[in-house]
């Protein structure tokens, strides 16, 4: 079909063309023009004098862009896409049924005159938990769940094992968010940050608003602790699944980018030293780790398993010093013999400085800069590329392609101190009651990474389960105190198996024994279970130490078995990623 | 409603408000023999006094000099300025703003531009800019304003940067619109921020620097009218090819001083919500005696609003103690504290015109003048949802990709 504006030269033009002011949103239309400036209707935008200025704020042309009503059509679509689907309230009696959605479609937005019943913060393990106990006991309960990051739910230790199970981070999600709220039936705040906490008027300030809460549950979790000396532009941290997905994508580039300038014979800039870096043709990016924990090890065990060049790096002499007797970690060094993974004990770090600064690395206003925002500025990750040098306190200096610290972590102090409550900074956490979660201030509960009892904190999953147990029946006693909810069997999807479900009758009098939880080691070249208490004193003794497998006890003075650690070696399975 | 004129005020100033025949005397104020107390009693007895009457001449277009400068004259705009470099005290300059705004939201909001220029020109390490402009401007002396509302726009990636600077012999040429600016004027002069052109057309650095307004290649021009506040001498700012000399750098490159003075500069506007929110508090008791039996039935009353300001307002003076606090942590609980005094204007003022009534809202009452001021506090850079943004990208972790 013939285009009519087209051929016929009588009356060919071009449409008339629309354009949008960046600085105030005006809309300039030539077939309109501006009469208030003398610009005829039918005035094109190129035949706008230069001198001209944009009738509400005054900037001149070069500020506009061409604009069509399908574009703000477009954006409007996608602001729309970007909230969070969330579902309205539970209806009232409507105990424990799973599925129930309030009406559908709502968006999220955060009201302090609405009363956002049970606020918790923190959509990692301890914050589903916990809202999923408060369903089990408290299920007329409003509940809103508010999370820095997108809140889908997944399985943290699985980052640790996830190139040796061929795992891509993507579908490391079991449930994405929305879905685990309309299930669970509460409302949900994503990419929200909860900024302080005004425990007089019970209200949360957070970036999309602020809440008023009935009771607030801190389940915001632990972040890396990382020692001065190492820039955080230039580390990683893996604490979580959107770094870790990045680390991942950083790896792919940058093997392939090491593959092409290998193939070219370009080679790589590197320092001088020994052992500086790989040779051209190796297509491995070379990695440091900082930390020969827990995170650590289990990380340089799965990224030496794909292959990458592995140096762990800890001021202990051996892996896993805390945590494993000296015979232990010896039995996974010699596991990790054949594999890429070095590792260098008893050094400390001097420096951590990129190997060459781009161009770009002062980079313009306008562009998140490295002091502040979010990513390194454009020019550092070119610097990355030619490489990062470590340098110990001995001298050696090594050039790594990736710097990742593993070297603890704590929870920040933020949220507490803006609400009043006792955090214990040598432990890095806020200090709450075993049982009940309760912290210093009433109305106010804690669970997970940022809690710490009686001194210590306890960083893995297995508590979690029975701290949001306590902390559901401790708000739904707080509740209505004679209507106290049995739990119901309510039906989860995919939870772990915690035989204590559907026993909660007794509203936690007794706590549940002081011990700690089994310790799994997820080494894949020698996996560790660990139980008891792993500290103190009695000697620890060898059961058996085969190629294959190691089994040791620590008993006491009495005989008593104190704890006992068992190691399986496995073959290693190759993983693509 | 004429006040005497004032050309260079000498050290005592005095000037009749023919209205209601109050004469307000204020003696130059000796900074040595300051104390916080007496400031505030002077600016407050300035607000109180000459200002009140003035509020709504000013909200509609009236530019009010000799009121800037008889409060400059009282200390209000060296308060946070200390020796050399160094802090004053910022508790002070933001009671003073908030006393002013209390009164009268554009003044009020005049006042920080006037403190904040001070603190650019503090910061600057230029002596062309302490020792010979640094003195006239915290006396009040000589007015100018901040046109720092698109840098910091750029720097959280909401627009791009307006002025374009190019390295010229001694200086810079300037081009470029910014289209808002306050407290401007034909001899006045504004803090600004441009970027520097490289050879291919991208922005290399920033360099900020004090605009004159009667520069060669500088215009000002009208902009259309606002809902509020209109006596602000708000301008566009037209620069064609304008020189900017170094005597007149305030940072270059730019980066580092706006990492010093941002916390100070939002700090510093906080005087301007807690003032709104305690003018809408006073209206609201102005009614309480006849309106009280049917205004307890609304939300926001004036008690649980003014405990909610002062905890605020208390909150604030302790940020104040280290406005020098380069944390991440300390800024995100001033951006807070911030997007905090916005809230609480937008509800306060929104409340105490719904606790007036009819009389709130003729155009004469400063209710619904204070309306249309509360709305300025919630959008002026950075507005709620800029700080909102600001908070979110802080509280991410710096990644290395």
């Amino acid at each position: 079909m013939q285009d009519p504006r087209a051929t016929t030269s009588a009356t060919a033009a071009p449409p008339w063309q629309q354009f949008i002011c960046h600085v105030c949103g005006l809309i300039y239309d030539e077939k309109e023009g501006d009469a208030d400036s003398g610009l005829a209707a039918g005035t094109r935008f190129a035949d706008i004098p230069e001198d001209w200025a944009c009738p509400i704020c005054g900037v001149g042309k070069a500020d506009f862009e061409p604009w069509s009503p399908a574009q703000a059509e477009a954006a409007r679509a996608a602001a729309v896409r970007q909230r969070p689907a969330t579902p309205g309230r539970l209806a009232g009696g409507s105990a424990g049924v799973p599925g129930v959605r309030g009406t559908g479609g709502q968006t999220a937005r955060a009201g302090a005159r609405q009363t956002a019943g049970v606020v918790v913060i923190g959509a990692g393990r301890a914050g589903w938990q916990v809202v999923q106990a408060l369903r089990e006991h408290c299920p007329t309960q409003p509940v809103t769940l508010v999370s820095a990051c997108a809140g889908d739910v997944y399985d943290k230790p699985l980052i640790s094992v996830a190139l040796a199970r061929g795992l891509q981070p993507a579908a490391m999600v079991r449930e994405s968010a929305a879905n685990a709220a309309a299930r669970l039936g509460v409302r949900l705040l994503v990419h929200t940050h909860a900024v302080g906490v005004d425990v007089a008027r019970q209200r949360v300030r957070t970036t999309r608003g602020t809440l008023r809460y009935s009771h607030l549950v801190l389940a915001q979790g632990a972040e890396p602790a990382v020692p001065a000396v190492l820039p955080p532009q230039w580390v990683w941290r893996i604490n979580d699944l959107a770094a870790y997905t990045r680390l991942r994508a950083a790896l792919r580039t940058q093997g392939s980018a090491q593959t092409a300038a290998a193939g070219s014979g370009s080679g790589l800039a590197s320092g001088p030293g020994p052992e500086t870096r790989s040779s051209p043709g190796s297509s491995s990016p070379q990695i440091a780790i900082i930390g020969a924990g827990l995170v650590g090890c289990e990380l340089a065990n799965d990224l030496a398993l794909a292959g990458h060049a592995v140096t762990l790096i800890d001021t202990q002499q051996r892996p896993l010093a805390a945590q494993l007797p000296p015979l232990a970690s010896q039995r996974l060094l010699q596991a990790w013999q054949g594999l890429p993974l070095h590792f260098m004990g008893g050094v400390q770090i001097a420096s951590l400085q990129p190997v060459a600064l781009g161009p770009a690395a002062d980079a313009a206003l306008g562009a998140p800069s490295t002091t502040s925002g979010n990513v390194a500025a454009g020019g550092s990750t070119a610097a990355a590329a030619s490489g990062l040098r470590l340098t110990l306190t001995d001298g050696t200096e090594r050039v790594f392609d990736h710097v990742i610290a593993a070297t603890g972590l704590r929870a920040s102090s933020r949220l507490a101190r803006s609400a009043g409550l006792v955090f214990d900074d040598a432990a890095g956490g806020i200090v709450v009651q075993g049982c009940t979660g309760a912290t210093s201030q009433p109305q106010v509960y804690a669970l997970g990474d940022c809690v710490v009892v009686d001194g210590l904190a306890s960083r893995y999953i297995e508590p979690i389960v029975q701290q949001a147990r306590g902390i559901a029946l401790a708000i739904a006693q707080n509740t209505a105190p004679s209507h106290a909810q049995d739990s119901a069997q309510v039906s989860t999807q995919g939870s772990t198996q915690d035989s204590t479900q559907g026993t909660g009758k007794h509203l936690a009098q007794t706590p549940p024994a002081a011990r700690a939880p089994t310790l799994r080691i997820k080494t894949s070249s020698l996996p560790f279970t660990l139980s008891g208490t792993l500290a103190g004193s009695g000697q620890w003794r060898t059961l058996e130490d085969q190629p294959q497998a190691l089994q040791m006890q620590r008993c006491g003075p009495q005989g008593d078995v104190l704890a006992t650690l068992r190691a399986q070696r496995q073959t290693p399975r190759a993983g693509a990623y | 409603m004429a006040l005497a004129e004032l050309r260079d005020p000498p050290p005592a100033i005095r000037f009749t408000a023919t209205v209601d025949a109050a004469t307000v005397e204020t003696a130059a104020v000796d900074a040595a023999g300051d104390t916080a107390a007496s400031v505030v009693d002077a600016v407050r007895h300035i607000a109180q006094g000459a200002l009140a009457p003035q509020a709504d001449a000013i909200d509609r277009g009236r530019y009010p000099r000799e009121l800037m400068q008889a409060l400059g004259a009282a200390g209000a705009f060296k308060a946070h300025l200390g020796p050399g470099a160094a802090a004053g005290d910022y508790a002070l300059a933001i009671r003073v703003m908030s006393e002013v705004s209390r009164v009268c939201g554009a003044t009020g909001f005049m006042v920080w531009c006037q403190q904040v220029c001070g603190l650019y020109l503090q910061q600057s390490g230029n002596p062309a800019l302490t020792q010979r402009v640094l003195a006239t401007h915290a006396s009040g002396a000589r007015l100018g304003g901040t046109g720092m509302s698109n840098p910091m726009k750029a720097y959280a990636g909401i627009e791009p940067l307006l002025l374009k600077a190019t390295p010229v012999p001694g200086g810079y040429r300037v081009s470029g619109t910014l289209p808002w600016v306050s407290n401007l004027g034909p001899d006045h002069y504004a803090g600004v921020l441009a970027g520097v052109e490289g050879p291919r057309g991208d922005i290399t650095r920033e360099v900020m620097f004090l605009l004159r307004c009667d520069a060669p290649g500088v215009e000002l021009r009208n902009c259309p009218s606002f809902s509020a506040m209109e006596g602000t001498n708000t301008w566009a700012v037209k620069c064609c090819d304008a020189f900017v000399g170094e005597e007149s750098l305030i940072g270059d490159p730019a980066r580092p001083t706006i990492a010093r003075i941002r916390a100070g500069f939002i700090l510093l506007q906080t005087g301007f919500g807690l003032g709104v929110t305690q003018g809408a508090i006073d209206s609201m008791w102005r009614v309480e005696h006849a309106l009280g039996h049917v205004n307890c039935f609304l939300d926001d009353r004036p008690d649980e609003l003014q405990a909610e300001l002062d905890d605020l307002h208390s909150h604030i003076n302790t940020l104040a103690r280290t406005p020098f606090d380069s944390s991440t942590d300390y800024f995100i609980s001033v951006l807070d504290a911030r997007a905090h005094a916005s809230e609480l204007a937008l509800r306060a003022a929104q409340s105490a015109l719904l606790h007036a009534g009819a009389r709130g809202y003729l155009m004469s009452s400063d209710v619904q003048r204070r309306v249309r001021e509360s709305h300025f506090v919630a959008i002026v850079s950075p507005a709620i949802k800029h700080l909102r943004k600001e908070i979110a990208r802080l509280s991410a972790p710096v990644m290395p990709a």
